[in-house]
């Protein structure tokens, strides 16, 4: 079977460290911008979140890409 | 308040797409946020339903007023 994939939706995700609960364990939050280009470089969309993670106060502790696919059958 | 930090841009068709973000370093950089939008526009990784992101509209603080009512 041959099958293809079509790509039709990236998220990027940015993930900050904004303080630590009473146990002392970290909270995190997250940031998803939607709307990503799937042909969108990896190097591009890291410091995209980069750039972003520059105009706020928390630290920027992961970036993530999701990117969502049909598969298709081409036979 | 908590606030936020609004980046407008425009689109190829001429409509507005807001990026946002919690907790914006303050007083804002009016350079910098200036700086980061022009690598957002030249990276160009956003799509938006009129097209790339093209132009620079603006940038924003919004903060939100929110008053509990003590109910009887």
């Amino acid at each position: 079977m041959a099958v293809m994939s079509n790509p039709f939706d990236t998220r990027l995700t940015l993930i900050f460290y904004v303080g630590d609960d009473e146990e002392g364990n970290p909270i995190e939050r997250s940031k998803t911008f939607s709307r990503v280009k799937p042909t969108a470089a990896d190097v591009d969309l890291y410091e995209v979140a980069q750039a972003l993670a520059s105009l706020q106060t928390y630290t920027l502790v992961e970036t993530e890409r999701s990117d969502r696919a049909t598969l298709i059958n081409i036979e | 308040m908590a606030k936020t930090l609004e980046l407008i841009f425009e689109n190829m068709e001429g409509r507005v797409v807001r990026l946002t973000l919690e907790s914006p370093v303050e007083p804002a950089d009016p350079a910098l946020i200036s700086q980061v939008m022009d690598e957002i526009i030249a990276k160009n990784v956003f799509d938006s339903s009129g097209g790339d992101l093209v132009q620079k509209r603006g940038a924003r603080l919004v903060e939100r007023y929110v008053e509990d009512i003590e109910l009887p």
